[in-house]
């Protein structure tokens, strides 16, 4: 073939090209998806997720002059969260979520605190949960839409199950290497603090993987969800192991569905569709809620009984 | 590298910064000058495939949203082909990593115009088996190729919108013009 001709060929096809429609782009230029929330409700959101680290670091504080024997199940939350109220002003998709994660993680860690009991200040669990809960719903979703960002994550399918898992899979992650480094820090390095501590690095690998779209994660995610249910069940006690073990149910369905697309070819399961804000609102009202009663109950009692 | 810098000293474009719209209404004119050079670019870039008219749409929304770091020191073209680089490269990066992991799809096809099927037939072969062999390039050699040999931008243009020396443009448009040769030429 004429290396001359095709070139000459391809000019003349670049030199008749029409002018693409307009149609569109002034709705699209309406509409910026934004990198990262406002200004303000990043700011709110930083400052409740500071106030949990906060909670975590006076915990902590207060266990090390006590003599504790687990101090770093205190100080590994207020580092994260610490962070967390960083990442949320950094304009890129991975620390966007990885707030986002953060957040759901210690809403729960700080509901499940709150039920604990009252021995072990339930009022502190409350104040945790209600910092990330508000972090949370301060936020909103600015900072994960697909757009214009260049790091957005964009699959062309699953885009809200994918989310949704990875969110759950960060959860999953961080409540596994608190709970493994406890065991280590009290117990010593036994088979089932290693356990946990491989789940929690599988959890991980799963959240890097599905964050690159990368098919092995999908498998990896269901994989070690499958695991974490009866690891978890074996070797954790309420109220962090019912946590944990329905996060890896949600997530298992989810990944499930997923590669169930694979398998079938199909996209049109999970195309475009996202976790409903009303569920996620609801969600978060009813875990700070709890959190709130059982705190505001215990101290009551906290207080007759003294 | 001294010319690059010469491209960079160059005086405001004044028409084209009054061209940068201050608002989705003022969007339109900047469109109608710049909106075919755009596609053009964007064209060579993904070697003829993918959601062209999207990228360009793109380009123009991404220039709208970025319109604030728009000094007047380069022309408004050659900044929105600049931003056109960039969103195929990214556009480029996340098509690989969904063609791994939900599909795969192979070159499109130009389309036969009605007036001389015979003759645009050959012509829109020929213009695929180019666009096949400039695909397989690296993605330097490609863009190289895209700007400097197929749109036929100038060397300063072509250093400025890749980020690299004119030296460094002249000898990947060399590199790659041999390898397409080969590939087309092969027996």
């Amino acid at each position: 073939m004429n290396y001359d001709a095709a070139l000459q060929a391809a000019r003349m096809s670049q030199a008749e090209l029409d002018r693409p429609s307009f149609t569109g782009l002034e709705a699209r230029l309406a509409w910026q998806p934004s990198a990262r929330p406002a200004d303000s409700t990043r700011w709110l959101a930083s400052a409740m997720a500071g106030l949990a680290a906060l909670v975590f670091a006076v915990d902590a504080w207060i266990s090390l002059n006590l003599g504790s024997p687990v101090v770093l199940v205190l100080g590994l939350p207020a580092a994260i969260l610490a962070a967390s109220a960083i990442a949320i002003h950094r304009p890129s998709f991975g620390a966007q979520l990885s707030a986002r994660g953060a957040w759901w993680t210690f809403l729960f860690f700080g509901t499940a605190w709150a039920l604990t009991p009252a021995e072990t200040l339930p009022a502190a669990g409350a104040l945790v949960a209600w910092g990330c809960g508000a972090a949370l719903i301060a936020a909103g979703r600015d900072g994960l839409h697909r757009g214009q960002t260049q790091a957005a994550f964009d699959p062309v399918a699953f885009r809200g199950t994918l989310l949704a898992a990875i969110v759950l899979a960060l959860i999953n992650a961080h409540l596994l290497a608190l709970l493994g480094a406890t065991r280590v820090e009290a117990l010593g390095v036994q088979g089932p603090s290693v356990a946990i501590l491989v789940a929690s690095a599988g959890c991980f690998a799963t959240v890097l993987g599905l964050a690159r779209l990368r098919a092995w994660a999908v498998l990896c995610g269901a994989l070690v969800s499958a695991a974490i249910i009866p690891l978890v069940a074996l070797t954790l006690d309420p109220p962090v192991a019912p946590i944990l073990i329905g996060s890896a149910t949600v997530q298992l369905v989810l990944l499930g569905r997923v590669l169930h697309g694979f398998y079938r070819g199909s996209r049109s399961i999970g195309q475009r569709r996202e976790v409903p804000r009303l569920l996620t609102a609801v969600l978060i009202m009813a875990l700070l809620a709890t959190a709130t009663i059982v705190a505001l109950s215990e101290t009551y009692a906290h207080a007759l009984t003294h | 590298m001294s010319e690059v810098r010469a491209v960079a000293k160059q005086p405001p474009d004044a028409d084209a910064v009054g061209l940068v719209p201050t608002g989705p209404a003022d969007m339109r004119s900047m469109f109608d000058a710049h909106a075919v050079v755009v596609a053009r670019t964007v064209r060579a870039l993904t070697c003829g495939q993918g959601p062209q008219e999207d990228l360009v749409q793109e380009v123009f929304a991404v220039a709208f949203a970025r319109r604030d770091r728009f000094d007047g020191t380069r022309p408004l073209d050659a900044w929105l082909r600049g931003i056109a680089v960039n969103l195929v490269r990214s556009f480029r990066r996340r098509e690989g990593r969904r063609k791994r992991l939900w599909r795969r799809s192979g070159p499109t096809r130009a389309p036969v115009t009605a007036d001389n099927p015979e003759s645009a037939l050959e012509a829109s072969e020929l213009e695929r088996a180019l666009w096949t062999a400039v695909e397989a390039l690296p993605d330097p050699l490609r863009e190289t190729f895209a700007l400097r040999v197929v749109e036929q931008r100038s060397l300063k243009d072509c250093a400025d919108m890749l980020g690299v020396s004119v030296k460094s443009v002249s000898r990947r448009a060399i590199e790659a013009e041999r390898r397409v040769r080969a590939a087309l030429e092969a027996p």
